[in-house]
C-alpha cells in the first residue's frame, strides 16, 4: 500500500516548488497516513488496494493539489478583467477592420474574389489569437504588479467620453473613432508605401485596358497630405483614447478641416487630377470616359470641401461653447 | 445555463470562505495538527475540505497569524500550529467584525 502512497506524493511533489517540496509533502503523508488509520479502525482491518485508491483519489489529483499550494492569484483578476476584455475587445476591432477594409476595397474595384475573403479570415484568425494571448500576458503581469499602473488610478470623471445626446448632430462615437483610426492608418500606410495598394491603376475595359496617370501635384502635396492624415489619426486617437479631451480634438479637427479646404483648392486648380490612357480605345470613348472621371473628381472636391467646411464650423461652435 | 441548484451552491461557498478562516483561526488558540484541527472543526458542525486546509494554514502562517514546529506524536513527525500573537489580535479584530455583521443581517433576516 505504501507504494500507492509514495507515487501520489511523488507525483505531488515534482509539481511544488523545491524550496516547500519536503515540508509540505511530509504533511500530506501524515494527512494521508491518519486517514488510512481512520478508515482501518472503522473496517477493522488493512484497506486492500482498490479502497486505497479511493482514498487517495478523494484528497485530489495531484496536480490539483499541488496547485492549491501555489499562488492563489489568477492570471487576470477581477480587478484587472474588465480592462482586459475591454482592451481584447479594442484590439480585435483594429485586426478586424485593419483586415477587412482592404479586403473590401480589393473586392469593391473588382481586384478579388471569394478566396481573398477566404484568405483575409484564415489570417484573421491566427492574428485575433495572438493579440488575445499578448493582451493576456500584459494583463498577467500587471496583476502581480510588474507593470505599473499608478496613472490609471488617478482617471478623472472630466475625461469620459460625454453622455450622448440623440439632438446633437456629427458626434462620433468611440467605435467611430476607432474606426477613423484604423481608416487613417492604412491610408497612411498606402501613401508612404509600407502597405501594398488593394487596388492598381489599370482598369479593363471593353476596349482593352486603360491606365490611370496621377497628377504630379500629388507628389508636391506628398508631405501636406501626410501632415493632415497625422493630425487625423492623432485626433481619433484622442477620440478612442482620451475622450474627454474635446479642446485638443476640437483644434485639431479645426487644423485637420481648414487643410482640407486649403487642400481641395489647390487640387481645384490643378485639374486634371487624373488621366487615362487607353492606347486602343478609340478617341470619342477615351474623351467620354475622361469626362466621366473629371466630374467625378470635381463632385469629391465638392463634397470633400463642403465636409471640411461643415467640420469647422461645428468644431468651432463647440470650441467656443467648451463641449 | 447554472441551475438553482448550482447558483445556491456558488453562493454558499462565498458565503462561507470568509467564516472558514474564522473557525480556523478560532480553533487554533490551542495547539493542534492538521488532521487534529479538521476533526476538531468537524466535531462542531464546520466542515472543510483537507485540500483547502492545509494551503490555508500555510497561507495563513505565511501571512504570520500563525506559528508552527514539526514534533513527533504517536511515533509520527507532525506539524502542529497554533495562533501567533498577532493572530489573537486579528482573531479578536475578526470576531468583532463577525458580531457586528451578524447583528446589523438578523433583524434583516
Amino acid at each position: 500500500m505504501s507504494d500507492l502512497v509514495d507515487r501520489y506524493l511523488g507525483a505531488v511533489a515534482a509539481l511544488l516548488p523545491k524550496a516547500q517540496r519536503q515540508d509540505i509533502v511530509a504533511e500530506l503523508r501524515d494527512l494521508i497516513l491518519n486517514r488510512v488509520e481512520d478508515a482501518e479502525a472503522q473496517r477493522g482491518r488493512p484497506l486492500d488496494k482498490r479502497e486505497m485508491e479511493d482514498l487517495l483519489r478523494e484528497i485530489g489529483h495531484p496536480i490539483a493539489v499541488a496547485g492549491r499550494y501555489g499562488s492563489a492569484r489568477a492570471l487576470v483578476g477581477a480587478e484587472i478583467y474588465p480592462f482586459w476584455l475591454f482592451g481584447v475587445k479594442v484590439l480585435l476591432a483594429i485586426a478586424a477592420l485593419a483586415a477587412a477594409i482592404p479586403t473590401g476595397v480589393a473586392l469593391l474595384t473588382a481586384h478579388g474574389d471569394a478566396r481573398l475573403v477566404v484568405r483575409t479570415i484564415q489570417d484573421f484568425i491566427p492574428t485575433a489569437l495572438s493579440l488575445i494571448g499578448a493582451a493576456t500576458l500584459v494583463a498577467a503581469a500587471i496583476e502581480r504588479g510588474w507593470i505599473k499602473t499608478e496613472g490609471f488610478r488617478r482617471w478623472k470623471v472630466s475625461e469620459l467620453p460625454r453622455a450622448s445626446d440623440s439632438r446633437e448632430w456629427f458626434v462620433k462615437s468611440r467605435f467611430d473613432g476607432l474606426f477613423e483610426l484604423v481608416v487613417m492608418l492604412l491610408f497612411i500606410g498606402w501613401w508612404t508605401g509600407v502597405v501594398a495598394s488593394p487596388a492598381d491603376n489599370v482598369i479593363k475595359t471593353r476596349g482593352g485596358e486603360a491606365f490611370l496617370q496621377v497628377s504630379s501635384v500629388f507628389q508636391t502635396l506628398y508631405w501636406p497630405i501626410l501632415t493632415l492624415a497625422v493630425v487625423q489619426v492623432v485626433s481619433s486617437l484622442l477620440l478612442v483614447v482620451k475622450p474627454g479631451w474635446t479642446v485638443a480634438r476640437n483644434l485639431l479637427e479645426i487644423v485637420g478641416a481648414v487643410g482640407g479646404v486649403a487642400l481641395v483648392w489647390v487640387l481645384w486648380s490643378a485639374q486634371p487630377l487624373v488621366t487615362v490612357l487607353a492606347p486602343a480605345a478609340s478617341e470619342a470613348g477615351l474623351e467620354n470616359l475622361q469626362r466621366t472621371l473629371d466630374l467625378s473628381l470635381e463632385i469629391t472636391l465638392w463634397v470633400v470641401a463642403a465636409i471640411s467646411l461643415t467640420k469647422v464650423a461645428v468644431h468651432g461652435w463647440r470650441l467656443l461653447r467648451g463641449r | 445555463m447554472p441551475t438553482d441548484t448550482d447558483i445556491f451552491e456558488s453562493l454558499r461557498q462565498e458565503l462561507r470562505r470568509g467564516t472558514l478562516i474564522l473557525a480556523v483561526l478560532a480553533q487554533l488558540r490551542e495547539e493542534r495538527y492538521g488532521y487534529s484541527l479538521r476533526q476538531a472543526l468537524s466535531s462542531v458542525g464546520v466542515e472543510i475540505d483537507e485540500g483547502a486546509l492545509y494551503p490555508m494554514l500555510r497561507r495563513l502562517e505565511a501571512q504570520g497569524l500563525l506559528a508552527s514546529e514539526w514534533r513527533e506524536e504517536d511515533k509520527r513527525k507532525k506539524r502542529f500550529y497554533q495562533l501567533s500573537e498577532e493572530g489573537r489580535a486579528v482573531l479578536a479584530r475578526l470576531a468583532d467584525e463577525w458580531r457586528a455583521i451578524n447583528a446589523a443581517l438578523e433583524p434583516l433576516l
